[in-house]
């Protein structure tokens, strides 16, 4: 069973990487933070422990259905398709994560533990849409694929009080809401959420 | 169990300022409870100085001598910029610059930024430093966007974006910091006190890698050079006490939780070497930044620029090691933060009369606006280190040190470049106080006094560190030098 999870991140990241349309994304990201959820219950049933329902529960709630939910309204409400012209393109996208899986795999090979190396697969694509996509909805999206990543991270390595993993992950949700809201505001006030338009602070 | 109370004030003060409309009320609240807080940290530092360390609630609480100084800086800075607020964000409603929502906004964001830099300051655990760094992120970027125009939304998305990246690559750092431990396998406690005495890497080279983790990411919050971007576009555009309050008090408390795995990393036998990141990354501020500091036309982007600085200057001293550059580099993060506080909050008043940041806009000061003139002056000679003040000291310090310990190539290049900021601060602010502009005759503006109080204040604190900092501040700063160990 985590095998096959493992395997449908590393699958999803992998399409997320060359998709242009920001709605695919979206569901990409969603189906991605399902599988997330899933490792976290299977983890929590397997070893009996509290913690993983709860983080499994707060990824399920809010990453699997507020965000992509809000997103894709905000998606329908700013008539924003697909990206053009992006910096780093699909196909490039697409070799750097290929590239990013194959040498985590060499390199992390000592760690038994396939999640550690999905995740740090998920930081790299997260930086990869980061950097290479022009919409701030796309950015935001990349920040939440990375902390995707975080969030194998901190569930496969160590082992934290319940208080601080939980206050973690709220935290890095508000984050992502704040650049929700982020998003709106300059949707608002330059009529784009194309980042291209964000270069007006000069020296 | 102080910090209950100081705690339970800061929140009273939030929900206050979410449910009350009248602006005064809140921010006369505001005031009165940093005044306390201030009184709190002050009896703290008694109490710190007689007995050592304090812990509470498990050993999960714990305040020794580094963390009072941060307190100490902290609640002063805060204490600044509230009075200073009653009267800007007044004069901002007044004008309509901002809306009465986005005044009470200020007040809640004001004391949640608060609240995580106590939790930083306070927390043994050193996931609860890396959640109150979180909460810092969360609560300054409505604030550096407060006036929702396109450039300053334009600063708070670089902003978020680029702190939430390097606080996500310092998390990183921390899980493999604790794996490198074997972690994996036991439950150990997070505890900063327990870390220090039991950290023992089985993977040296993964510790290492950690830390330069630990170090690129949580430095992204402290504004060393590469990692930059955000800094200066922040504060160009951030209103003046959130940038006094980001300037003076998140870059130390960023600088002081690298500092904490410091001492833990340095420990450890085989690497020693770590030292070499903060003088690497340090010798790189100082050069982008005094360099940049010459061809600014910005004033509030100018001082950003010179926190740059001043950030590598203390890193430079906690890197060269030694008492004196330690000592050095604690008493110029307390000095800075002071003398940066009251040069931005000068700025601000600047900004609120001539509504413009441009350095070519602004002539004859010292006719128009005499006290803010002499003020900015004397900011100026506090930042750059001038004889007059503690921060002479300190940079003579970490000079001494330097010399040494025979680091004679960094400790030129650091001799040049605070000549070169000094240089370029001086050139800017005499051509903005004393030489003439276009028009025909200069007259005094009325707002010239209306907010010097807590620009007063700063100097005061900025004296009274100046003069204590050989007697009555001495116990403490030599203790926090020995908890970093020589």
């Amino acid at each position: 069973m985590l095998e096959i999870l493992s395997a449908v991140i590393l699958i999803s990241a992998i399409i997320m990487s060359s998709l242009r349309r920001v709605n695919l994304l979206i569901r990409g990201f969603s189906v991605q933070s399902l599988a997330i959820s899933l490792v976290c219950f299977t983890l929590g049933f397997k070893t009996g422990e509290v913690h993983y329902y709860i983080i499994g529960a707060l990824t399920l709630l809010v990453k699997t259905l507020i965000i992509p939910i809000v997103a894709s309204k905000s998606v329908r409400e700013l008539k924003i398709n697909r990206e053009m012209k992006l910096i780093i393109d699909g196909y490039w996208s697409s070799i750097l994560t290929a590239l990013s899986i194959a040498t985590t795999y060499v390199f992390l090979d000592n760690f038994n533990n396939d999640f550690v190396k999905a995740g740090f697969v998920l930081m790299v694509l997260g930086g990869i849409i980061l950097i290479g996509r022009k919409k701030a909805i796309s950015q935001m999206i990349g920040f939440l694929v990375m902390e995707n990543g975080l969030v194998l991270f901190e569930i496969s390595m160590i082992k934290m009080t319940l208080i601080i993993e939980i206050l973690i992950i709220l935290e890095v949700l508000m984050l992502s809401v704040i650049m929700g809201v982020m998003v709106f505001y300059i949707n608002k006030a330059f009529d784009t959420v194309n980042t291209d338009y964000l270069s007006n602070i000069k020296e | 169990m102080e910090f209950i109370l100081m705690f339970s004030l800061l929140i009273t003060t939030m929900i206050f300022s979410i449910f009350t409309k009248d602006i005064k009320k809140t921010a006369i609240i505001n005031i009165i409870s940093s005044v306390i807080n201030v009184a709190v940290v002050i009896y703290l530092m008694f109490r710190i100085n007689s007995i050592g360390f304090l812990s509470y609630m498990n050993n999960s609480i714990y305040i020794d001598s580094l963390s009072i100084i941060q307190m100490f800086v902290g609640s002063g800075v805060t204490f600044i910029t509230a009075i200073y607020s009653y009267r800007y964000v007044l004069n901002e409603l007044r004008d309509e610059i901002i809306s009465e929502r986005r005044a009470r906004v200020f007040f809640t964001l004001f004391n949640a930024f608060v609240i995580s830099l106590l939790i930083i300051c306070i927390s043994n655990n050193i996931m609860g430093m890396w959640i109150g760094l979180e909460g810092t992120t969360i609560a300054t970027t409505f604030l550096i966007g407060l006036e929702k125009n396109k450039l300053s939304l334009e600063a708070a998305w670089k902003y978020v974006i680029l702190c939430s990246i390097g606080i996500g690559i310092g998390f990183i750092g921390i899980i493999l910091m604790l794996y490198s431990a074997g972690q994996e396998t036991t439950v150990l406690s997070l505890n900063w006190t327990n870390l220090l005495n039991s950290y023992k890497p089985i993977n040296i080279d993964m510790a290492k890698i950690a830390f330069t983790l630990i170090f690129i990411g949580i430095g992204t919050k402290a504004g060393f050079v590469p990692m930059h971007a955000w800094f200066s576009d922040g504060h160009s555009e951030a209103p003046s006490p959130v940038s006094a309050m980001v300037s003076g008090i998140l870059l130390n408390i960023a600088l002081y939780v690298i500092v904490r795995f410091y001492i833990i990393i340095k420990m450890v036998s085989g690497i020693e070497n770590v030292k070499y990141l903060f003088i690497i990354f340090a010798m790189i501020s100082l050069l982008v930044s005094a360099f940049t500091m010459l061809k600014q036309t910005n004033y509030k982007r100018l001082l950003a620029f010179s926190s740059i600085e001043n950030m590598g200057i203390i890193s430079l001293g906690i890197g060269f090691g030694g008492h004196l550059g330690i000592f050095g580099g604690l008493l110029h993060s307390i000095i800075h933060s002071f003398g940066k506080t009251l040069l931005f909050l000068v700025a601000g008043n600047l900004v609120s009369v001539y509504r413009t940041k441009r350095i070519d806009k602004i002539h004859k000061l010292i006719k128009t606006m005499p006290m803010n003139g002499v003020f900015l002056i004397l900011g100026m000679l506090i930042v750059t280190g001038a004889p007059p003040f503690g921060s002479f000291f300190s940079e003579f310090n970490i000079l001494m040190e330097g010399i040494n310990k025979g680091y004679y190539f960094a400790v030129t290049l650091y001799a040049l470049c605070i000549l070169i900021a000094f240089a370029a601060l001086l050139n800017v602010f005499i051509r903005m106080i004393f030489v003439k502009g276009d028009e025909e005759e200069y007259k005094r503006f009325d707002k010239d006094s209306e907010n010097i109080v807590p620009v007063i204040i700063s100097l005061i604190y900025v004296v009274f560190v100046t003069l204590t900092f050989n007697n009555i501040l001495y116990p403490i700063l030599s203790k926090a030098v020995l908890i970093i160990g020589i």
